[in-house]
C-alpha cells in the first residue's frame, strides 16, 4: 500500500531535485536566483515535443534536441540580460528573470498555440510487480535518471578542475580572475548546464502530464521550497530535501487528500523560513557547491 | 635593463573619489620594487589597476611592453602578470591542494609538468604540504599566506604583485614571507613589486622604493637611501 506512493514521491521528488541543482547552481555561480528556470522546463518539452512530431525522427534524439534547445535558451538569456545587469541592484536582476519567464510563455503560446501537446515517455510504461505493490516503469526510469544526473553534476563539481573554478568562481570572482579563470565563460557555462538540466525534467516529467506552457510553473516553485527547506547553500542539501518533498507530499496525496499536496509543501516552505531559515543543512562557514 | 612594467599618469577612482592621482612608476625586469605609505594612501588601489581590477581614468600600463588597460584581469593572469591580493582571499572551501589546482589555471602546465611545479611549490613551502588535504578556512594565517603565494608561483608570473603579505603575520612570520620572496626573486630573476605598511621590513627586501601619500608618489629611490630619508624615517619608519 504505501510502496506505491511511495515510489511516485521518489519519482516527482527526483524532477524537484533536478529544477532545485539547477537552481543553485546558477544562483552560487552568477549571484542571480533564476525564476524563469520553470520555463525551460516547458521549453525543453515543446520542442522534443514537436520534433517527435516529425516522422522518422527517433524519440531519444527528440528528447536531445529539447535538452539542446533549453540549454541554448539559457545561454542566450545570459548574454541578453544578466550580462548587460550583472552589475546593477540586484533587483533588477531578479525582475528581468521574471521578464524573460513571461516572454518565453508568450513565445511559447504564440509559436504552439494554447492546446496541450503530447510527449511520450522513452520508455514504455510498464506496470512491474514489486514487493507486492504496482508500480511503474515511467516512475523508476525519472528516479534513475535523476539520481545519474544529480550524482554526476555532482562529481564534476567536486571532483574537477571545472567544478573548482565553478567554485571558485562563485564565492569569489575577483580572486578567480586573478587565478586566470575566464569568470565569464563559467557563467555561461552555469547557465547552459542550469536550464539543460531544467529541459531534462521537461521531458521526464512531460509524459505524466500534457505539455503546456504552464507545465515548468509548480515544479519550479516546488524546487524553489526545496532550496529553501534544504538550505540555500548547498546542492547535495537542496537535492535531498526536494525528493523528501516529493515523497512527504505524495504520501499527503494518498492518505490525507490530493488537494493537500500543495498545501502540505509550501506550508513546509513558509514554516522553515519562520523557524529554521537556514535550512536542514544550514549555511556553514566553507559551503561548497 | 629593461622594463616589465610601466605606470605613467594613472588615476583611478572608485566613483567620485579619486583613489590615485597620477602615479608614475616603473619596475625593471629583475627587480623587486617596493610602494609604502599609510593605509589609504593608494597602494592596494594602484595594484587593483594594474591587474584591471580597477580600470584606469587615465594614464597608461605598459606590461612587458604591451598596453594592459584592454586586457581582462584573468588574461592578464595567464600571461604572467599576477597578484596575491591583501588579506589572502584564498577558496575557503577548497582543499589547499585544491586551492594550488584551480590556481594553475592561469598557467599552460598539465601532468608531469604541473606535478612538477606542485612538487616545487611544496619546497618552498613545506608546511603546505603537511596540510595539502585540510580545507584551506581550517590553515593559519601565516599557512594562508604561503598558500596565496603558492597560487600565484603556480601561474609561473613574470611579475608578481604583492598586497600586505605580512598583514596579519607575527612579526617574525612576516619577516621570513618577505625575505622569502626576495630570495626568489633572485633566484628565479621574477620581478617583484611589493606593497607594506610595515616599510622597514619592505625596504630590507627591495631593490628600490616608492612612498605614497593620498594618491600620489611623494619619495622615490633606491631602498637603502629612502631608508636613510629624513622625511621617510620620520614619517614611516617611526625614527
Amino acid at each position: 500500500m504505501i510502496i506505491q506512493p511511495l515510489v511516485s514521491g521518489l519519482a516527482i521528488g527526483g524532477i524537484y531535485a533536478l529544477l532545485a541543482v539547477s537552481f543553485l547552481l546558477t544562483y552560487r555561480v552568477s549571484g542571480v536566483l533564476n525564476f524563469a528556470q520553470g520555463e525551460f522546463v516547458m521549453v525543453g518539452a515543446f520542442v522534443a515535443s514537436t520534433v517527435a512530431g516529425i516522422a522518422g525522427i527517433p524519440l531519444i534524439a527528440a528528447a536531445l534536441l529539447g535538452v539542446g534547445a533549453a540549454a541554448f535558451a539559457g545561454v542566450a538569456m545570459e548574454r541578453v540580460t544578466y550580462r548587460p545587469l550583472r552589475n546593477k541592484p540586484h533587483a533588477s536582476m531578479i525582475i528581468s528573470t521574471v521578464a524573460v519567464g513571461i516572454v518565453l510563455t508568450q513565445a511559447a503560446q504564440l509559436i504552439w498555440g494554447p492546446n496541450p501537446r503530447t510527449l511520450p515517455s522513452l520508455v514504455p510504461n510498464v506496470s512491474i510487480d514489486f514487493l507486492g505493490s504496482r508500480i511503474s516503469t515511467v516512475s523508476l526510469f525519472l528516479i534513475v535518471i535523476s539520481a545519474v544526473l544529480i550524482v554526476a553534476l555532482h562529481l564534476v563539481l567536486t571532483k574537477t578542475r571545472l567544478g573548482r573554478q565553478l567554485e571558485a568562481t562563485s564565492v569569489d570572482s575577483d580572486t578567480a580572475q586573478l587565478m586566470g579563470i575566464r569568470t565569464g565563460r563559467l557563467v555561461i557555462i552555469a547557465f547552459a548546464i542550469s536550464t539543460g538540466l531544467a529541459g531534462v525534467a521537461g521531458i521526464l516529467v512531460a509524459p505524466m502530464f500534457s505539455v503546456t506552457v504552464g507545465l515548468g510553473v509548480l515544479i519550479a516553485l516546488k524546487a524553489f521550497a526545496a532550496c529553501v527547506i534544504g538550505g540555500f547553500g548547498n546542492l547535495p542539501g537542496a537535492a535531498i530535501a526536494a525528493v523528501g518533498l516529493g515523497v512527504v507530499e505524495n504520501l499527503a496525496g494518498t492518505f490525507i487528500g490530493t488537494d493537500s499536496k500543495d498545501l502540505i509543501a509550501f506550508g513546509l516552505m513558509i514554516a522553515f523560513l519562520i523557524v529554521r531559515p537556514q535550512g536542514i543543512f544550514g549555511a556553514k562557514v566553507g559551503e561548497k557547491l | 635593463m629593461t622594463n616589465i612594467l610601466e605606470i605613467t599618469d594613472l588615476v583611478l577612482s572608485y566613483g567620485a573619489a579619486a583613489a590615485v592621482r597620477g602615479v608614475t612608476m616603473h619596475v625593471a625586469e629583475g627587480e623587486v620594487v617596493t610602494l609604502i605609505g599609510a593605509n589609504g594612501a593608494g597602494k592596494s588601489t594602484t595594484l587593483k589597476g594594474v591587474v584591471g581590477l580597477v580600470k584606469p581614468v587615465s594614464g597608461s600600463i605598459r606590461f612587458a611592453g604591451d598596453v594592459t588597460t584592454t586586457r581582462r584581469t584573468d588574461w592578464l593572469a595567464r600571461h604572467g602578470l599576477n597578484l596575491v591580493p591583501e588579506g589572502r582571499r584564498v577558496f575557503a572551501a577548497l582543499t589547499v591542494a585544491e586551492n594550488l589546482d584551480v590556481a594553475a589555471s592561469a598557467s599552460n602546465l598539465h601532468g608531469a609538468a604541473l606535478k612538477a611545479k606542485i612538487r616545487e611549490i611544496y619546497e618552498i613551502f613545506p608546511r603546505l604540504e603537511e596540510r595539502r588535504d585540510s580545507l584551506s578556512w581550517t590553515l593559519s594565517g601565516g599557512e594562508q599566506q604561503m598558500l596565496a603565494m603558492g597560487r600565484a608561483l603556480i601561474a609561473q608570473p613574470r611579475l608578481l604583485l604583492l598586497d600586505e603579505p605580512s598583514l596579519g603575520l607575527s612579526p617574525k612570520l612576516a619577516t621570513e614571507v618577505v625575505q622569502l620572496i626576495s630570495r626568489y626573486s633572485r633566484d628565479h630573476g621574477l620581478s617583484v613589486l611589493l606593497v607594506e605598511q610595515n616599510a622597514r621590513l619592505a625596504l630590507s627586501a627591495s631593490d628600490r622604493g616608492y612612498v605614497m601619500e593620498t594618491g600620489r608618489i611623494v619619495a622615490e629611490g633606491p631602498a637603502a637611501e629612502l631608508q636613510d630619508n629624513k622625511e621617510v624615517r620620520r614619517a614611516y619608519l617611526g625614527s
